[in-house]
């Protein structure tokens, strides 16, 4: 056996605290992004009015690049900003050079949070695209509003999550150097 | 079934990281608890039953329950809709939690339910001679863990903090987890769990710290009943759930945060006094000779 793994095996700690490690490392590195449940994200519309309805919309990850793109809806009556749950959203995606146009529907079920409808899509091309949200209710009121997006090049990796992993290393570095000095000792 | 009822009770947000983190720390734990128990049943010099008693892990394992109902459950996702549902949750991180964790006494049995040589090292750690313990006291002494207790406290209750929490998933995991380990540790001195690397407080001064914390967080929740306008103007843009306006929803949050969560800290005051003379009732009776002289019946307290 390689003698860094085998001196790795025969030190339970190293092996709990590597294993710990590199548990957040992946957990952190390759966490999917999408909307969380408390709508983090950028938010794109606060409480527009649109009909009989108001939206606030959310957009996920944040810069939004190419791959996966969440856009979350909360969908309220303006008169009382009760939540509206049973209606029919439709989000449409129109690149700025008028080429073809992406649209998927939103729902409740995408989403975590169920007060939210969730939009996903699969960016292929940079650059800035008009967000078009059309809600339908049961009864037929119909509600239309829309915004610019900026789709950047790049990865989408949050660089606050370097942060904890920082965070993690750093105790870990100091532990190593208190048990080896101990055992120095 | 209503609705909004059936949308609270669907919204949940299972998380493979904390999901982990509670089931190594809930292992661990029983682990420890199972070898040591089996250790002090062979041994009758040990007093297994307030060694490794069953309350520990039921306290130790109920709470892990509570941390995952308070970070995955409706309450979590609806955290981000209202800020009654918010403080319930903080209250759960803050004030429940962190006295349950600490009254099973985690350090020991979690040192247990490592395997031998890590057990020694990370024990090693907290013996007299070491350095890791040295710097311990120095940074986790009462004084110091009240003031950063209420800072963050306070800090993160500052609508622009509280705002930054609510729309970013980042700073409202490093909000929860500052929060928690600042209660860890003024809990762990008014519980008096392992690892005992300080002074020990007397009775009273476990009682007057605890207590401590009562004025700062009701400041808090009086500040929030009382607010003209809307403090976290966040809540403003999402769904209003069962008629509930802002203001409604940030008054019954600050009633939560100033009595609910003032209470905490009273009950576990008012159990430190129970303790605190339940010891003394078990202490031995003074002998007779002492209390019965005539001079003692006579005049108490200023004989000799």
């Amino acid at each position: 056996m390689n003698p860094h793994i085998s001196q790795l095996v025969k030190s339970p700690t190293r092996l709990v605290i590597g294993s710990l490690v590199s548990l957040f490392l992946l957990l952190h590195l390759f966490a999917v992004p999408h909307v969380s449940a408390h709508t983090a994200g950028r938010m794109q519309l606060s409480a527009e009015e649109a009909g009989p309805y108001r939206l606030t919309v959310w957009t996920s990850p944040e810069p939004v690049t190419e791959g996966e793109l969440h856009i979350a809806l909360a969908v309220v009556l303006a008169e009382d900003a009760s939540p509206v749950l049973d209606a029919a959203v439709t989000v449409i995606l129109t690149p700025e050079g008028g080429e073809e146009r992406l649209s998927e529907a939103a729902s409740t079920e995408n989403s975590e949070n169920k007060f939210l409808y969730e939009a996903i899509f699969d960016i292929s091309e940079t650059g800035a695209y008009q967000v078009d949200l059309q809600v339908i209710g049961a009864d037929g009121s119909r509600g239309e509003t829309s915004f610019n997006l900026e789709v950047e090049s790049g990865s989408s990796f949050n660089w606050l999550y370097i942060i904890p992993v920082a965070m993690v290393l750093g105790a870990t570095l100091l532990l190593f150097l208190a048990l080896r000095s101990r055992s120095a000792e | 079934m209503d609705p909004v009822l059936r949308a609270t009770l669907l919204s949940w947000d299972f998380r493979l990281d904390v999901f982990l983190l509670l089931a190594a720390a809930g292992t661990l734990y029983t682990l420890g608890w199972y070898r040591l128990r089996k250790k002090t049943v062979s041994s009758p010099r040990l007093n297994r039953w307030q060694a490794a008693a069953y309350w520990r892990p039921i306290s130790y394992l109920g709470a892990l329950l509570l941390l995952a109902v308070a970070l995955m459950s409706p309450i979590d996702v609806l955290a981000g809709q209202l800020l009654t549902m918010h403080m319930v949750q903080h209250v759960l991180v803050v004030m429940v939690i962190p006295p349950l964790l600490l009254i099973a006494n985690p350090l020991p049995f979690i040192l247990w339910g490592l395997p031998h040589g890590a057990r020694l090292r990370v024990g090693r750690l907290f013996s007299s001679e070491s350095r890791v313990r040295h710097v311990l006291q120095r940074i986790t002494g009462p004084g110091l863990v009240w003031i950063a207790f209420v800072v963050v406290y306070w800090g993160w209750h500052d609508p622009n903090a509280y705002n930054l929490a609510l729309r970013s998933a980042f700073f409202h995991d490093l909000e929860h987890v500052t929060f928690f380990l600042v209660a860890m540790l003024f809990w762990w001195h008014v519980v008096g769990a392992g690892p005992r690397i300080h002074r020990p407080f007397s009775p009273f001064g476990r009682f007057g710290y605890s207590l401590s914390a009562i004025p700062p967080n009701m400041l808090a929740g009086i500040a929030i009943v009382f607010a003209s306008g809307t403090v976290y103007t966040y809540y403003e843009s999402m769904p209003r759930l069962w008629g509930l306006s802002v203001i409604e929803d940030q008054r019954i949050a600050g009633v939560i945060m100033w009595v609910l969560g003032s209470m905490m800290y009273m009950v576990a005051a008012l159990i430190l006094v129970a303790r605190w003379l339940q010891a003394e009732e078990k202490k031995p009776a003074l002998p007779q000779s002492t209390w019965a002289t005539d001079e003692a019946l006579a005049a108490p307290g200023i004989e000799k």
